[in-house]
């Protein structure tokens, strides 16, 4: 299968070792893995905060940069529910961009769900192993794109990964983009609240598949003294495959 | 000084672009029974209702007719029930209070909101249960009014396993007209968790609801 | 235990309660959200009751439900869209119905006409003690007040209410008005305004509740209550709460007075069905309300018990504006259920006093500008990180984080942010254009915030905006080396590097 990565601006920036970890695991699994090179945002931020025209431009951008692509692949939620659920709001007045609109959302997929639903991975079949203690944040773009529990049964499928259920699982993290800037303070108690139950679940790795949230999350442990890595499942999957070095990145 | 009623109505059908009322009757969204139905009438109705009652925190308590007035007076006594004010139009039932010595006041003789604040025990039946809920369905009629089942702290309700609905859809089938001034869904004794969420009973309303549930079958 | 001469009635609510729900506009949320998140007993008051029944909800709701629940939602948003759609329809067959029962209705287009109606019921039937249910639109209009400064003692009865009224406070939940209370609290209320002697016990502090209210129901003689929802086919007024205290409030006096937003209304009993089912599985996680009445009219001929007069006031006060409004009209859905205020991570954070408004939450963010000022409460749309809890819990599938978005886009329409906002937004987008320009950015952006991270990979403190960001929690540094630099040097062909240029050009 052809699959086109749309790395996203924040990975891109700050976590490129997940955009790597999500090209090594499609491509061990059969996917041909392109890089439309022109690709820059999706529109998000200027959607989330009011800015349409800015974000509509972006959008169409978006999709004459993925056109030619079969598959969109995306390891971040956040990017990928933006698709899904406001491109149709943005371009729907015009009934050209509608339609390419709908393309683009029925071709896009976020990484973790690519995974489980149309490539139907096995990683215990694949023998992916990873030692190590990991607990999972449900972003909150999840309920945008409908994951339930998907990336915990890919965790569940990792040979010496020890799961601990972290509580207030889907309870947001408190990034919501300008929000942790313009409401600081409330951000802040959202993202210490957070780290807290992570700190609790005495796990060493938050398992995280958006980079907001993962910078946010990262930010606020560290802030602390939590000795936790965030990590996106990409990875853990990667390194359990042999596909990425622990020090690569 | 209150806008009148043509000119509020004005202002709503501007609010949605219209200048004329429309000329025929909206076909309002079907209710889909296969997603909203919680209870179906080839349920075991009597055991559904006892079992969901119980949950909303009401007392059930099999009976037959023969066993009723008995039931009543052990309920009443066990409940230290001094006084009762009665809308069961039942004459074995007021022979047994009767004889226990319970003070027994006929509805029909004091009506009066006065005389369901001063007694210890409400005794009425019920329009209809709800098996899906375990709700008790009470309306004003002149065999009963709406203080009654609220003022006493203690509502005793004579529930016959025939008058049991499945589902409030059933209830409310078909319009009834005129509907009665009051329908009230009783479910549960009356509760408050208003200060620091621990669960309190009897804030206004009864503290205890006592379910004397009839099935001969 | 006080005498029922002793009740505090007579003491309205303060300017400090007032001045809560309505504080001077432009209202700045930050003041008293930045205060609340560090009220650890406030956190921890409100954060053990929405969890509750954040958690509740989710497991009656599926068990009731299964995996119907969402189409659940999905139906009863369908039947309150199309009676708002159709609602001058509906309403004008309500009219007619209540009208035939006996009901007087009454028509208000803003709080002080529906207030004015009702003092002028008052003064007519000679009524000079009030009891009250817990309405919010009347917190919405101020009647209590408005009663009082006609020389009409009244009280609330909801427990919640009625020690917020005592305590000179403000509601602070759709549903449980004083979850921001404490028990030590409310017996020194009790203490000071009912000159009672108690102890924190809530089962003593609720029965000394009901002894002083049952006095005020027995010489009360006007009963006000809301209503959760109308009847368009038999004219019915829906009253749902878990005490009684609306059934006696609407039982006891002989006058009853309703207020009732425009938009309560359903079409027929069996679409108020679909709404009982869901109201308090949502609201506090219970099959139904332990009350649902039902009323059609004030006593009949032969009735003991009910009021002689029923008035209902049907008011607007901004709804209308609202429903004129095609893509803000789902706000009006709402059942007033809570749910999404428990649901949301913002509300356990900072709590409802936060949002300076009678309604808080996710629905208040949204509808407090519509009902109130847009721009003078333009904080409540960016008080959420769009997480979308409240949309999932909400049970008449309201869209919340769309109509937030959908408000925040008009004040940018109007220009109403910062103009450096403005500014930077432009200048973000304008890099993102191009990808030379977005690397070229990027690279800037990145080199710059490594130059200020410490050695463990952090950024500590960073200038504004940032700086807000780096007074909460580090950020973590950007890469070294970028995916796309990755790419192009490990895995880039030149046909690749290339693709997609095309398609962009064919648009220009």
């Amino acid at each position: 299968m052809d699959a086109a990565l749309f790395v996203t601006c924040l990975t891109d920036q700050f976590y490129p070792r997940v955009g790597r970890a999500a090209v090594a695991v499609l491509e061990y699994l059969g996917c041909n893995v392109s890089f439309p090179a022109d690709q820059t945002c999706c529109g998000q931020p200027f959607y989330n905060n009011g800015y349409f025209n800015e974000a509509r431009r972006l959008a169409q951008r978006m999709i004459g940069v993925f056109d030619r692509a079969e598959v969109v692949v995306t390891p971040s939620g956040s990017c990928c529910a933006m698709v899904h659920e406001q491109f149709p709001r943005l371009l729907g007045d015009d009934p050209q961009w509608a339609e390419r609109g709908a393309a683009m959302v029925n071709k896009t997929h976020e990484f973790v769900a690519f995974l489980v639903h149309t490539l139907k991975a096995d990683l215990r079949e694949l023998g992916c192993r990873w030692d190590g203690h990991a607990t999972y944040h449900y972003s909150c773009h999840g309920r945008g794109i409908g994951l339930t529990d998907e990336a915990v049964r890919l965790m569940s499928q990792i040979e010496g990964l020890r799961y601990t259920p972290l509580e207030k699982m889907d309870q947001c993290c408190g990034f919501g983009g300008t929000f942790a800037i313009k409401f600081a303070e409330v951000s802040g108690a959202m993202a210490t609240d957070k780290a807290d139950c992570i700190t609790a679940s005495r796990a060493e790795v938050c398992v995280c598949n958006d980079a907001g949230c993962a910078m946010n999350i990262a930010g606020q442990l560290h802030r602390n003294g939590a000795p936790v890595r965030v990590m996106h499942l990409a990875e853990i999957i990667a390194e359990g495959l042999g596909l990425l070095g622990e020090d690569d990145g | 000084m209150s806008s009148n009623k043509a000119q509020f109505l004005d202002s709503i059908r501007q609010a949605l672009g219209r200048t004329q009322p429309t000329s025929t009757a909206p076909v309002p969204t079907p209710v889909d029974e296969s997603i909203a139905r919680l209870a179906r009438p080839e349920d075991d109705l009597p055991a559904l209702f006892a079992e969901r009652a119980a949950k909303l925190g009401m007392e059930v308590k099999h009976t037959t007719h023969d066993r009723l007035a008995k039931a009543l007076v052990d309920e009443l006594e066990q409940s230290g029930v001094r006084s009762v004010v009665s809308a069961l139009d039942n004459p074995a039932m007021a022979g047994a209070l009767c004889n226990a010595g319970i003070e027994a006041l006929d509805w029909r003789v004091d009506r009066s909101m006065a005389a369901c604040y001063a007694a210890d025990a409400g005794l009425t039946g019920a329009a209809a249960a709800l098996a899906e809920t375990g709700s008790l369905v009470l309306q004003s009629t002149p065999a009963v009014g709406r203080g009654l089942p609220l003022a006493p702290p203690l509502h005793v309700v004579v529930v016959e396993a025939g008058q049991i609905l499945a589902d409030m859809l059933d209830l409310w089938s078909q319009p009834v007209q005129p509907p009665p001034a009051w329908q009230g869904l009783i479910s549960g004794p009356s509760k408050t968790s208003d200060i620091e969420g621990v669960l309190i009973q009897g804030v206004h309303g009864p503290e205890r609801v006592v379910i004397l549930l009839v099935d001969d079958a | 235990m006080a005498e029922a001469d002793t009740h505090p009635s007579s003491a309205p609510l303060t300017h400090e309660g007032h001045a809560i729900l309505f504080p001077p506009l432009p209202y700045d949320m930050h003041e008293r959200a930045d205060a609340a998140v560090k009220d650890t007993a406030l956190l921890s008051a409100i954060e053990s009751a929405t969890m509750g029944k954040y958690e509740g909800r989710k497991q009656m709701c599926a068990r009731a439900f299964g995996d119907d629940y969402p189409a659940m939602r999905k139906l009863a948003g369908d039947i309150k869209q199309h009676t708002l759609d159709h609602l001058d329809f509906y309403l004008e067959q309500f009219i007619e119905r209540a009208e035939a029962t006996g009901a007087q209705v009454h028509f208000a287009a803003d709080g002080a006409q529906a207030n004015a109606i009702c003092l002028e019921i008052a003064k007519r039937e000679n009524c000079r003690s009030c009891v009250k249910s817990k309405s919010m639109v009347t917190e919405e209009t101020g009647l209590v007040t408005a009663l009082e400064g006609a020389g009409i003692e009244t009280v609330e009865s909801d427990l919640g209410e009625f020690i917020i009224q005592i305590d000179h406070d403000a509601p602070s939940h759709i549903v449980t008005p004083m979850i921001h209370k404490t028990r030590r609290e409310v017996a020194a209320a009790y203490r000071r305004e009912l000159g009672v002697d108690c102890t924190e016990d809530p089962e003593e502090l609720t029965k000394i509740a009901r002894k002083h209210l049952r006095d005020i129901y027995r010489k009360a003689d006007l009963g006000v209550s809301g209503a959760n929802f109308l009847v368009a086919e038999d004219g019915a007024l829906v009253l749902c709460t878990n005490e009684g205290n609306a059934t006696f409030s609407v039982t006891a006096p002989r006058v009853h007075v309703a207020f009732v937003g425009i938009e309560k209304l359903v079409p027929t009993r069996r679409h108020l069905a679909v709404m009982l089912k869901l109201l308090a599985r949502s609201s506090t996680a219970q099959p139904i309300t332990v009350y649902t009445d039902i009323l059609t009219g004030p006593k009949r001929v032969g009735d003991a018990h009910g009021p002689e007069q029923m008035h209902i006031v049907l008011v607007d006060n901004g709804r209308s504006a609202i429903l004129a409004d095609p893509a803000l009209r789902p706000s009006l859905r709402c059942i007033r259920c809570g749910a999404c205020l428990n649901a949301c991570p913002v509300y356990r954070k900072v709590g409802g006093h936060s949002y300076g408004a009678v309604y808080s939450g996710p629905i208040g963010a949204v509808i407090t500008p519509l009902l109130r000022d847009p721009a003078g409460y333009k904080d409540l749309p960016n008080a959420s990180s769009l997480c979308g809890a409240c949309y999932q819990a909400c049970p008449v599938h309201i869209d919340l984080p769309t109509l937030l978005i959908e408000l925040r886009k008009r004040l940018v329409e109007q220009g109403k942010p910062k103009r450096i906002e403005r500014l930077m937004y432009r200048a973000y987008a304008a890099s993102l254009k191009s990808p030379w320009r977005y690397k070229l950015s990027q690279w800037l952006g990145r080199k710059w915030l490594r130059m200020t991270a410490d050695r463990d990979g952090f950024v500590h403190r960073t200038l504004p905006p940032g700086r807000a960001w780096t007074d909460h929690r580090d950020l973590p540094a950007p890469a070294k080396q970028s995916f796309h630099q990755w790419w192009r040097k490990e895995k880039g062909t030149k046909a690749q590097r290339h693709e997609g240029k095309s398609e962009i050009r064919n648009q220009k």
